[in-house]
């Protein structure tokens, strides 16, 4: 069903963050939208960017592994630590700089080892934008898991699935990350990563600035039908935005990895922005989630465009 | 210039466009929203962005760095709950627009619109 949209602006795509942020986030997952006094000497930041508010399990699942490793950590972001990305697609480039170092300097008032990316545009746009004398690394939050990785491996069971890997190349960031992707995938016990040849990606991430063309997605997705994948594995949450709908046609799941490694771990976790667009269906995602809409006083007809542009997508 | 009042321009100069003005080191954001004239601070009370570049919404103007929301007609109220944003009293007299800042930022300062 088409929604017609308003212009995009910083409202609405700040606004639509914050209240899907706060309908599909599960339980027990919170964050910090300022730095307290208490942060102060935190020394890890788990970044939680704008977009991945639409999918907080992401960000949970690390919050969990984290606690797993017995590590001091805090969950930071929403709009108020934006790395300015959303000002560089809307065309804003001298605001996106502004933007960028003032988070920055909010991460640098609590003195981390690291501060943790979930967000390839985060990577981008921090890495674009130094802040001179930080005391900081920054990194995509695989960084950690892969430092960690000896100390994650004892805690692994198997998780019997034949999976193939979605990756992106364009930058030496990116082919980090898919490395170290493929790495930790590869700690798993019982994964079979399948030889797949049409998983690589465009740009640095899907569905946003670079979506997968539909021909190519497609053809991802036959190609792992035919090798009888059990599941997509892609790295970043913008990819399992825009490839989640295929299961519909192709009946092979969309997983980030977060969610594998998650399974490894013992880790539970709900994934509703894959039920909901899994669902099909605008009028019967806004029912389900009415009873939530209600209880946080938010407005249907507002929510309503942001399920729209967010979720099916 | 009497009690902090500072004139900032003839009325007409204000429309619903935001207008920057600076006196001395404060900034002042003038529009009219609604028919209603209003003077807010430059700078948002978050992280400093710049409140001229706002998005308007009725009176609601929307800090253009994190979208804080800002209800003018409510005394500033953030409409999350986060800080409010400092408004500032004004006044038409002969067709000029005066706004009343403190006695020390009012002191010496000669308005220039940005």
């Amino acid at each position: 069903m088409a929604i017609p949209l308003k212009k995009r602006t910083y409202t609405s795509a700040f606004e639509s963050a914050r209240s899907l942020g706060r309908l599909l986030s599960p339980d027990g997952f919170t964050w910090e939208t300022e730095l307290p006094l208490r942060a102060r000497q935190v020394p890890l930041i788990i970044h939680l960017s704008c977009n991945a508010h639409f999918t907080t399990f992401i960000p949970y699942i690390a919050q969990e592994v984290l606690k797993r490793l017995g590590l001091e950590f805090i969950v930071l972001g929403g709009p108020e630590s934006c790395c300015g990305s959303i000002h560089k697609n809307m065309g804003d480039v001298d605001l996106e700089q502004e933007v960028a170092t003032k988070a920055l300097l909010g991460f640098r008032r609590a003195n981390p080892r690291k501060v943790l990316s979930i967000c390839p545009d985060c990577d981008d746009v921090f890495a674009q934008f130094p802040l001179p004398g930080a005391s900081f690394q920054h990194a995509n939050i695989s960084d950690l898991f892969i430092e960690y990785l000896d100390q994650l491996k004892p805690m692994m069971r198997p998780v019997e699935k034949r999976v193939v890997v979605h990756y992106h190349d364009v930058s030496p960031s990116r082919l980090l990350d898919a490395e170290r992707v493929m790495k930790i995938l590869g700690a798993i016990p019982g994964l079979e990563i399948l030889p797949a040849k049409l998983t690589h990606g465009p740009g640095i991430h899907c569905q946003t600035v670079h979506p997968m063309p539909p021909a190519d997605q497609a053809a991802m997705f036959e190609e792992a039908r035919s090798l009888n994948a059990g599941a997509l594995v892609v790295p970043y949450h913008s990819c399992y935005r825009q490839h989640i709908k295929m299961q519909l046609k192709y009946g092979v799941e969309t997983q980030h990895y977060f969610g594998l490694l998650a399974q490894a771990l013992g880790i539970p976790f709900e994934e509703p922005f894959k039920r909901l667009r899994l669902m099909d269906d605008v009028d019967a995602v806004m029912a389900a989630l009415r009873p939530k809409i209600d209880a946080l006083g938010y407005e249907e007809e507002v929510i309503r465009p942001y399920v729209a542009r967010a979720i099916f997508c | 210039m009497s009690e902090g009042w500072v004139p900032v321009g003839a009325e007409a100069e204000f429309g619903e466009k935001i207008k920057l003005v600076e006196i001395g080191k404060t900034r002042i954001a003038i529009a009219r929203l609604q028919g209603e004239l209003f003077a807010f601070d430059g700078l948002c009370p978050h992280v400093a962005g710049p409140m001229h570049r706002a998005e308007v919404e009725g009176t609601i103007v929307t800090c253009p760095f994190h979208a804080w929301r800002f209800e003018l007609r409510d005394g500033g109220r953030e409409i999350h709950g986060y800080r409010p944003l400092k408004i500032y009293e004004l006044k038409v007299e002969a067709g000029a627009v005066h706004v009343r800042l403190n006695d020390a930022a009012a002191a010496g300062a000669s308005p220039t619109a940005g």
